[in-house]
């Protein structure tokens, strides 16, 4: 294999692609916006709307005021709360967003339940998932527990009984696992995903650009014929889809990493309050196992679009792998799968699941060790059958 | 505007398309299926592995058993707990998930709960916040220290002659007004018009792309446009196939879309009790009728861009970057608190992302509707007269 | 020169079965003079002339390229071999220079010869007014010259045309042949492909006319008249055909 003729197709494809508006957006442009957009912007946007939620008031009914007058009065005197006039279409108002919520206050509140029987029962009715109601509905709660509460501390306290008496024990969770480790945590469940989301988007302009357009160009015919070898020619151009796809992985990390530093209110609204920094090492180490993922997605995107007959066509086929690439990165997504030994031969997954674990800061050296032999393996393969099906007249020649 | 030419190309284009079966096969029978398989598989799997994961081989230390050794026998008895000897690095073993909880106790609390009742305790359960076998533990020990708690203020009350309901002033309780449908419908409105639109953008594309840069890559563009055939007759014709293709598309994938989602909570269902999941006929039918507005809309504004590219790869350049400014708008469904109104109702795209989402909810809100319908059809028709002028110019039907 | 010794290239294909492109095909081409292939479309022209570029393996047979065997060495023929089909492919995105260059490369020419070829090669076809255009940015004619210079810069010995006047105006099919008659006046070995009469009685030295992957019949323009008795070349054409024709037994895919 000559190395200079290498060199040559590989600078001239990077080249050519670097002079392709559209391959310049999608490699650099939306890895770069992507990251702080999804962070950033939608947080802004969701933040703006609670926050108006929250300013707004509640719009409640009190039915049956009449029967606990006391609590009625402490549910009008509550902030943000306005009581509208009973009524007794409230399920309709409530559908239709005019009411947030309801409270139903039963007719023998007042008095003692008959023995044996079961206390007065309070609803409070409101319409799951709007989210001014469920701010009502919450509001409404605090206000009642509040209420509740001094009922029974005066009846506790009338029988002799202290407050204390009646909670004995409280079982009270603590988090101790450090703020990094929870925060990776919620990251790890989506950054893998967009990582190897990107990589394999990468590679697929450079690739159908570089083999079914070639194709349609006419061009190939002609390079077929030139003084190069087969084998030179499917390494200069595969290296130029690796070029692209680590490219858009590199901008996407960096995005990443940049948002992480520079936005920390927004990072903390992704991993709910934990204080959360990226080390520089785990960057690092994160970047040296894509690269087998994206020899790996560069080599199979490349053979697969080898078979299109045209631009179109090397699109639905380079989507078609990009889908089923996709499918492990989304396993590894989810909760309850941990790493094992098992796991860290299994492409793409692999690579997922070690990102999780990196992102909480712990290093598993015998895994990420696994992990990246076997990614190292797959690629290797892909890359050969890439250069087989480079020399099948069949898949060059289709008519 | 000649009808029966009209016709004629609309039934051309119509035969040409569907002799297409390998393009036929990839923009419809993949996604219609893809969708299915990946939403449920994926759903079907999350749950399995959630459900797995927190059964058993739940590593469970309590720190100082010696302090509450009922309540420690019966976190012991607990099935889905593998108990560990206590050690003092269980921080760092939480932390690295070899174990899930540590339980500690306060000091002699058995001992003191019968001696000195007036005293509170507080049992701290260490944990792995997030992670779900750790709060699976957590969870569990909670649910037993309460039953403890419950059974120690029984006890107390009965020693003084009392019962809980002598306590209790009333019970109250948050009680979901909504029906089924109701809620149902505000969880696919925040997802589904987002959704919608999008399948609606992808349906639109491959029809407005092949009719206009297509046929200009194909070459017959000039033949056709020296047919006697008036410009605004071909306009019409390739505009009524885009839209016809685009609307049995988009209407397939949501109707596959909604019995995935249904399969999937009826997976759902099963696993967590209490899950209901009911779909009003007239909700989706509806969202199917404002489907109409999005597809013209799309339908002619796709062809209007695709119709400057010089070729296939041409129009996919322009197009890449129209997802981006389709997407945000459309994700309006998805944001809580934005509600539609007369201002609202002529933005395009969004006004559809937030009519979709009301309907859902059961709300119809007709004087907006129709607004939305007017000003959707009014885009529409500004985008075909810029079709129809286009195809007039010779710069653009014939770049090189 | 050119040597083909019974070359045959077979391939499956899913809808016509088993093709026989190019069968038993024999000829000598000397350097210095230009061979006419002739035949009509499928006749197996691109495929014959493929398999001596290397771009195509033979099934059996072989041929001599320069003195170089096709099968065993690939390489150094297509270092010898200036390539040249219908379709002027170009790399849009690249100039005029670049493109050039590139070939250049790929053939292993140093900087220094390559500098010095390109400029040459520019000066001489008056391409130095749109040395650093886009390719995409080129008239119909510009392309054709960017795409000569590029089969000239590395002086290959052998040149293979396949249909190079194909679709073009009078003026530029001019330019083309030429520019094949300079090949042979330089002394180089060529060979091209064609099914229009006038070019093949206008260049050719020697002529095949092949069809149905086959070489039914080769030689000078006088010895194909005296052979078959005829003057036109049309007529020697299709009185060659159709007697092919009649030789195979039918049944055979036609």
């Amino acid at each position: 294999m000559d190395l200079r003729k290498v060199a040559v197709v590989y600078r001239k494809e990077l080249i050519d692609l670097l002079r392709d508006r559209k391959t310049v957006l999608s490699l650099v442009l939306f890895p770069l916006v992507f990251f702080p957009l999804m962070t950033v912007g939608f947080g802004t946007v969701e933040r703006k709307m609670r926050d108006r939620v929250r300013g707004q008031e509640s719009l409640v009914m009190i039915l049956g005021e009449e029967h606990a007058p006391s609590l009625a009065q402490a549910i009008r005197e509550t902030e943000k709360i306005r009581v509208v006039p009973a009524a007794d279409d409230y399920v309709d108002q409530l559908n239709f967003k005019k009411l947030h919520a309801a409270v139903q206050i039963p007719q023998g509140f007042a008095q003692a339940p008959p023995p044996g029987g079961d206390p007065p029962h309070v609803k409070i009715l409101f319409y799951s998932t709007q989210i001014r109601s469920e701010t009502a509905a919450t509001r409404l709660e605090e206000t009642i527990r509040q209420h509740h509460n001094q009922l029974v501390e005066q009846r506790t306290s009338s029988y002799g009984l202290t407050p204390e008496m009646l909670n004995p024990v409280t079982p009270q969770r603590q988090n101790v696992a450090d703020p990094q480790r929870v925060g990776g945590m919620k990251l790890g469940m989506l950054l893998p995903y967009f990582i190897t989301f990107l990589c394999v988007v990468g590679a697929m302009g450079p690739a159908i650009d570089l083999t079914a357009g070639e194709k349609e160009r006419g061009t190939l015919e002609t390079i077929l014929a030139s003084g190069i070898g087969r084998g030179e020619l499917v390494m200069g151009k595969f290296l130029t889809v690796l070029t692209g796809s680590l490219t858009t992985t590199l901008f996407s990390i960096g995005s990443f990493a940049l948002t992480v530093l520079l936005a920390e209110d927004y990072m903390k609204d992704m991993t709910r309050g934990q204080a959360y920094t990226v080390s520089v090492s785990s960057v690092f180490w994160v970047l040296v196992l894509i690269v087998p993922l994206a020899v790996l997605f560069s080599a199979v995107m490349m053979t697969v679009t080898l078979f299109a007959k045209s631009f179109k066509e090397g699109q639905t086929q380079g989507s078609m792998v990009m889908f089923a690439a996709i499918v492990p990165a989304m396993v590894g997504m989810l909760p309850g799968i941990d790493l094992n030994p098992t796991l860290a031969i299994l492409p793409v997954l692999n690579v997922s699941l070690v990102l999780k674990e990196i992102l909480t800061g712990v290093m598993p050296w015998g895994m990420m060790g696994l992990t990246f032999a076997s990614s190292c393996a797959y690629a290797a393969l892909a890359l050969k059958i890439a250069t087989q099906t480079f020399q099948k007249e069949s898949v060059l020649f289709r008519v | 505007m000649n009808l029966r030419n009209i016709g004629v190309v609309y039934r051309k284009e119509l035969r040409d398309m569907l002799r297409d079966r390998r393009t036929i096969i990839n923009a419809i029978l993949i996604p219609l299926l893809a969708f299915p398989v990946l939403l449920v598989g994926f759903v079907g799997v999350a749950i399995f592995v959630a459900s797995r994961a927190t059964e058993k081989d739940l590593k469970v230390m309590i720190l100082n058993e010696a302090e509450a050794p009922e309540v420690a026998q019966r976190i012991r008895r607990e099935l889905s707990f593998v108990m560990v000897q206590p050690s003092e690095d269980y921080v760092d073993a939480i932390n690295n998930k070899r174990l899930h909880l540590a339980v500690e106790f306060p000091a002699q609390m058995e001992e003191k709960i019968r001696t000195a009742p007036a005293e509170p305790h507080t049992v701290k359960l260490y944990h792995f916040e997030g992670q779900i076998r750790s709060t699976a533990a957590a969870r569990r020990v909670e649910r037993i220290v309460n039953a403890y708690r419950d059974e120690v203020i029984a006890a107390r009350l009965e020693s003084r002659g009392l019962d809980r309901g002598a306590l209790e002033p009333f019970t109250f309780e948050k009680e979901n007004a909504a029906s089924a449908d109701r809620v149902t419908g505000s969880i696919l409105g925040f997802l589904l018009p987002y959704f919608v639109i999008l399948l609606s953008l992808t349906g639109a594309m491959y029809p407005a792309l092949d009719l206009t840069a297509g046929e200009k890559e194909r070459g017959t563009m000039e033949t056709i446009l020296a047919s006697p055939v008036h410009r605004g007759d071909l306009v019409a014709g390739k505009f009524l196939l885009t839209l016809t293709f685009s609307l049995v598309t988009t209407s397939l994938s949501i109707v596959s879309l909604a019995a995935t989602v249904l399969g999937g909570a009826g997976l759902i269902g099963q696993v967590s009790k209490g899950f209901v999941f009911a779909v009003s006929g007239t909700a989706i039918s509806a969202v199917l009728f404002l489907l109409l507005p999005v597809t013209v809309l799309f339908s002619a504004g796709l062809m209007a861009i695709a119709v400057y590219a010089r070729n296939y790869r041409d129009a996919q350049n322009y197009l890449a970057p129209l997802m981006f400014v389709v997407i945000l708008p459309a994700m309006a469904s998805m944001v809580p608190g934005m509600e539609l109104n007369a201002r609202l109702a002529l933005v395009p795209i969004l006004n559809i992302s937030l009519a979709a989402r009301e309907i859902l909810t059961g709300q119809y809100q007709w004087g907006l509707i129709a607004l939305i319908f007017g000003s959707t059809a009014a885009y529409a028709a500004g985008a075909l007269v810029v079709v129809a002028r286009q195809f007039n110019r010779e710069e653009v039907i014939f770049r090189v | 020169m050119i040597e083909a010794l019974k070359l045959c290239k077979s391939f499956r294909d899913k809808k016509r079965g088993e093709v026989h492109a190019v069968q038993d095909v024999s000829f000598n081409c000397q350097p210095g003079k230009i061979y006419g292939l002739l035949g009509a479309n499928g006749a197996g022209k691109t495929t014959t002339l493929r398999l001596l570029a290397t771009i195509l393996q033979p099934t059996s047979g072989t041929a001599r390229v320069a003195g170089f065997d096709i099968v065993q060495q690939p390489q150094q023929v297509r270092s010898s071999v200036g390539f040249l089909s219908t379709a002027t492919a170009l790399y849009g995105r690249l100039t005029a220079q670049e493109m050039v260059e590139y070939f250049g490369r790929l053939n292993g020419l140093d900087e220094v010869t390559l500098k010095a070829r390109i400029d040459g090669l520019f000066s001489r076809m008056d391409m130095d007014e749109f040395r650093t255009r886009q390719c995409d940015k080129l008239s119909t004619g510009m392309k054709q010259k960017v795409s000569i210079a590029r089969t000239l810069v590395n002086d290959p010995p052998v040149m293979i045309f396949d249909e190079p006047t194909v679709g073009l105006d009078v003026m530029t099919a001019r330019t083309i042949v030429r520019f094949i008659r300079e090949c042979r006046d330089a002394g180089k070995t060529v060979i091209f492909s064609t099914h229009v009469m006038s070019e093949v009685e206008k260049l050719c030295d020697r002529v095949g006319i092949i069809h149905d992957g086959r070489l039914l019949t080769e030689g000078t323009l006088d010895e194909l008249r005296q052979r078959h008795g005829l003057t036109d070349l049309e007529d020697i054409f299709v009185r060659v055909v159709s007697d092919g024709r009649e030789r195979r037994p039918l049944g055979d895919n036609q």
